[in-house]
C-alpha cells in the first residue's frame, strides 16, 4: 500500500477518432500522468495514476465513481488545496503549480459541499466576494465589478434576492448564490463539489440542467464530482468514470454505457447494469419463478416489485405461479387450484411471500425426513 | 442615508459628548467651560489643571484606546475562529499577562531572596511583568499556530494555556500573604487611572499602530467568513493572514491587558452588538464600528464608575460588565426574530 502503484497509464481513453482529437486541442485543463495521494513522510499512499485528462471550452465534465474511490482526493488535487505526488495540471497552459494563490483564483473557481454560515451576509455580499481577485486591497467594487455581478445573479435566476439573508434561504438558493459567487470570479474553470449534495430530485434535475445550460452559454468549463449516476449520464458532456483502484474511464456517457464500463465500475454481483433502462437492476434471483400475464404501466410496475422482490418471471407457464393482471388494475394471483384476486401489489407480494416460504419449508422438512 | 451612516454618527457625537463628559465628572466635579478652556490651552486653578491634564486626560484616551482595541480584537478572533463567543482569552493572551504579574507581585513569598515586591519597584514593574507574560504566553501560541494549520486545535491549545497559567496562579496566591493577594486582585479588577503620560507614550503609539493595521485586512476577513477553502479559492493567503491577526491582536490586547489589567467584556460583547445595530457582517464597517463602540463603551462605563458625588471609584472591570450584560441582553431580546445573528 506504501509504494506507487507502477501502472502504465491508469486512464483509458475510449474511441478517440480525429474529431474528438480536434476538439481537444485548445483544451482549458489539461492534467498530464497526474499521480494524487497522500504523502506521509516518507511513506506515499498513490490513490490514481498517471491520469491524463482534459476538459475543453463550454464543457460540463462529470466525475462519476463510487464513494470511497478517490474523486474528493482528485478534486481537491486539481483545485489546489493538496499537493501532488507527481504530474501537472494546467488551466489554458498555465502551469497550477507555479502559482500564487492570487493568480489561481483568476483561473479557477470552486463551490464546495461545505455548509457556509451565512450570519449577516446577504446574497449580494457572497457573491461579491467572487469578485475579490480582481478587486484592489480593500475589495472596492467598480462599476465593471458590479456588472459582473449582477449577471452573475441573472445567469443562476437570483435577481431580486440581493439583499436577501443568505441564512434564510432554502438549499436550492443556497447552491445557486455559490454557484453565482464562483461565475462572478469570472474564471475558466469552475469546479463543484457534489453540487446536487443536499437538493430533492426536482432541485437535483435543475441544478443539472442550469449548469449544463451555463457551460454552453458562458462557454467555461465545468467539472462536477457526483455519486448520482442518472443524473450525470443524463447531463454530462462527457463522464470521468472512476474505478475505486482510480483509473478512470473517460468519454461520451453513452459511448461508456455501451462499452459496458459501467457495469464494471458499480457492478457487482448483487446488481448489473441495465443497458436498456440505464438503471441497476438487482439480481436476488433464487430460482423462484413467477408467470406474469397482462400489460400496460400496472404491468411494469408489477414486475418491477417482482423484480426487487428476487422473483424471476418465467414466460414457459411451466410456474405453478401465476399472476394476472386485469385490464381494471386488479391482480388474478393463481396457485394450484387456488385463486386469489388482490386489489395492490403490496397483496400479492404478500401471498406470494406466505406461499413460496410455505413450500420452501415444506421441502425443507422433506430434506430432514430423507435424511432420517 | 444607509443605516451604517447613521449609527456612525450616533456613535461619533456621543464619542466626543462622553470624553468631555468623563473629563469632567469625578470625584472633583469641574465645570465644562473650564474643560474646555484648559483643553484649549488656557490657564484656570493649578489644581483644576493639573487634575485634568495629568489625570483625567490620560484616562480619558486610555478608555477610549481600550476600547477601540479590546472590541476589535474580539472582532478578530470571533472571525478568525468563526465563534461569536470568542475574544482574546482563547489565546490565553490576557492568562499569561495576570501570570507574569502574579509571579511579581506574588513570588516574594515563594522567593523571599528575590526583592520582586511591587511596592519597590512602581506601578511599571506590574506592566512590564505582564507585557513579558503575555508575550510569553503570545510566542508560544504563534508558534503553535504556524506549525498546526487548524484552527481548533490552537483554539484548545490557547485554552490549555490559559489552564496551566490560571492553575500556576493559583499555587503562587495558595503560598502569598493576603496583602499581597490584595494587590494582585485589585490588578485583575482592571484600572484606565493607573496610565501616566510616560506609560502612554508607549501605549499609545502600540495600540494606535496595530489597530491601523488591521484596517488593511477587512478585505480577507470578509473572505474568510465563506470559510477557509472559499477564502484561499479567491486567492487570500489564509495562514499569513491568520498568523498576522493573532500577531496583531496579541500585540494589542496583551498591551492593553500590561497597563489597564484583564477587560474581558468588551471583546465579546461589542463585536456582538455592532453586528446587530449596524446589521451587516462587512468587516470594512464592522471594524470601525466595532472601535467606535467599544470607545463609547469604556468612556461610559468610566463615568459610571466614578459614582458622580463619591470619592470612591469603582473598578471598571466590574463596571464594564455590570452595564454591558443587560445592554446585550436587551438588544437581543430586541432582535429576537433575528435568529442567525451570529458569524
Amino acid at each position: 500500500m506504501n509504494d506507487m502503484k507502477t501502472v502504465e497509464s491508469n486512464t483509458m481513453h475510449i474511441q478517440k477518432p480525429s474529431v474528438t482529437d480536434y476538439l481537444r486541442t485548445n483544451p482549458v485543463l489539461t492534467v498530464k500522468q497526474l499521480s494524487i495521494g497522500y504523502r506521509h513522510k516518507l511513506n506515499k499512499r498513490s490513490i490514481a495514476a498517471n491520469l491524463n485528462l482534459t476538459i475543453r471550452k463550454g464543457e460540463m465534465v462529470c466525475l462519476l465513481g463510487p464513494n470511497g474511490c478517490g474523486k474528493s482526493t482528485l478534486m481537491r488535487s486539481i483545485a489546489g488545496l493538496q499537493p501532488l505526488l507527481s504530474g501537472t495540471i494546467a488551466i489554458q497552459n498555465t502551469n497550477l503549480q507555479q502559482l500564487s494563490a492570487h493568480q489561481r483564483a483568476l483561473l479557477l473557481s470552486l463551490v464546495l459541499t461545505e455548509k457556509i454560515e451565512g450570519g449577516n451576509l446577504s446574497v449580494s455580499d457572497i457573491v461579491a466576494v467572487g469578485r475579490y481577485p480582481h478587486t484592489n486591497f480593500m475589495g472596492t467594487l467598480t462599476e465593471y465589478d458590479k456588472n459582473e455581478i449582477n449577471d452573475a445573479l441573472t445567469q443562476c435566476s437570483l435577481l431580486g434576492f440581493e439583499s436577501k439573508l443568505y441564512a434564510q434561504l432554502s438549499d436550492g438558493e443556497k447552491q445557486r448564490v455559490m454557484i453565482a459567487r464562483a461565475l462572478a470570479q469570472d474564471t475558466p474553470l469552475i469546479m463543484l463539489d457534489e453540487p446536487t449534495a443536499h437538493l430533492d430530485l426536482p432541485h437535483r434535475i435543475e441544478m443539472m440542467k442550469t449548469l449544463h445550460h451555463l457551460a454552453k452559454t458562458t462557454q467555461k468549463a465545468i467539472l462536477l464530482s457526483t455519486h448520482e449516476l442518472d443524473l450525470a449520464l443524463q447531463w454530462s458532456d462527457t463522464l470521468w468514470l472512476m474505478q475505486t483502484d482510480g483509473t478512470i474511464y473517460d468519454g461520451a456517457p453513452e459511448d461508456l454505457v455501451l462499452q459496458g464500463y459501467f457495469s464494471k465500475v458499480f457492478g457487482n454481483e448483487s446488481f448489473n447494469f441495465d443497458l436498456k433502462s440505464g438503471t441497476f437492476k438487482t439480481q436476488q434471483i433464487h430460482g423462484r419463478k413467477v408467470n406474469l400475464l397482462g400489460k400496460g404501466t400496472t404491468y411494469d410496475w408489477t414486475r418491477r416489485a417482482l423484480e426487487r422482490e428476487g422473483f424471476e418471471r418465467d414466460h414457459q407457464v411451466i410456474s405453478q405461479y401465476t399472476i394476472e393482471v386485469t385490464e381494471d388494475n386488479q391482480w388474478i394471483y393463481k396457485h394450484g387450484n387456488e385463486q386469489t384476486i388482490c386489489n395492490s401489489i403490496a397483496d400479492v407480494l404478500a401471498i406470494l411471500q406466505f406461499d413460496t416460504k410455505t413450500s420452501d419449508t415444506h421441502k425443507m422438512n422433506n430434506l430432514t425426513v430423507h435424511k432420517l | 442615508m444607509s443605516r451604517s451612516s447613521i449609527w456612525f454618527i450616533i456613535f461619533g457625537v456621543l464619542l466626543v459628548v462622553f470624553f468631555f463628559f468623563d473629563i469632567m465628572l469625578g470625584s472633583v466635579k469641574i465645570p465644562m467651560d473650564t474643560v474646555l478652556s484648559v483643553l484649549k490651552g488656557a490657564d484656570s486653578k493649578p489644581s483644576w489643571h493639573y487634575i485634568i491634564l495629568n489625570f483625567r486626560l490620560p484616562k480619558a484616551i486610555t478608555a477610549i484606546l481600550a476600547g477601540a482595541g479590546m472590541a476589535v480584537t474580539g472582532l478578530q478572533m470571533q472571525t478568525l475562529f468563526k465563534n461569536p463567543l470568542a475574544d482574546t482569552s482563547i489565546l490565553g493572551i490576557g492568562n499569561g499577562a495576570s501570570l507574569g504579574v502574579a509571579l511579581f507581585v506574588l513570588a516574594s513569598a515563594l522567593f523571599p531572596s528575590m526583592l520582586l515586591q511591587g511596592s519597590s519597584l512602581g506601578n511599571m514593574g506590574v506592566v512590564i511583568a505582564a507585557v513579558i507574560g503575555a508575550s510569553v504566553v503570545l510566542l508560544c501560541v504563534s508558534a503553535v499556530a504556524m506549525w498546526l494549520n487548524d484552527m481548533v486545535s490552537i483554539l484548545i491549545i490557547g485554552l490549555m494555556f490559559g489552564f496551566i497559567t490560571g492553575s500556576l496562579v493559583g499555587i503562587l496566591q495558595y503560598f502569598s500573604n493576603p496583602d499581597m493577594i490584595k494587590s494582585y486582585l485589585l490588578w485583575t479588577l482592571g484600572s484606565l487611572s493607573g496610565v501616566t503620560w510616560t506609560q502612554m507614550k508607549i501605549l499609545a503609539p502600540i495600540v494606535v499602530t496595530a489597530l491601523s493595521v488591521t484596517m488593511l485586512f477587512p478585505k480577507s476577513m470578509n473572505a474568510l467568513l465563506l470559510g477557509e477553502q472559499y477564502a484561499r479559492s479567491v486567492g487570500v493567503k489564509v495562514t499569513t493572514m491568520r498568523n498576522s491577526l493573532i500577531g496583531l491582536t496579541s500585540l494589542i490586547a496583551g498591551t492593553l491587558t500590561a497597563f489597564i489589567g484583564p477587560i474581558a467584556f468588551v471583546g465579546i460583547a461589542v463585536p456582538f452588538c455592532a453586528r446587530l445595530l449596524f446589521k451587516t457582517s462587512d468587516h470594512r464597517i464592522l471594524i470601525p464600528a466595532s472601535m467606535l463602540c467599544g470607545a463609547v463603551l469604556l468612556l461610559f462605563c468610566d463615568m459610571v464608575s466614578q459614582l458622580p458625588g463619591h470619592q470612591t471609584t469603582l473598578p471598571i472591570n466590574s463596571v464594564t460588565a455590570l452595564i454591558g450584560a443587560p445592554v446585550v441582553v436587551a438588544i437581543i431580546l430586541k432582535n429576537r426574530r433575528n435568529k442567525t445573528v451570529f458569524n
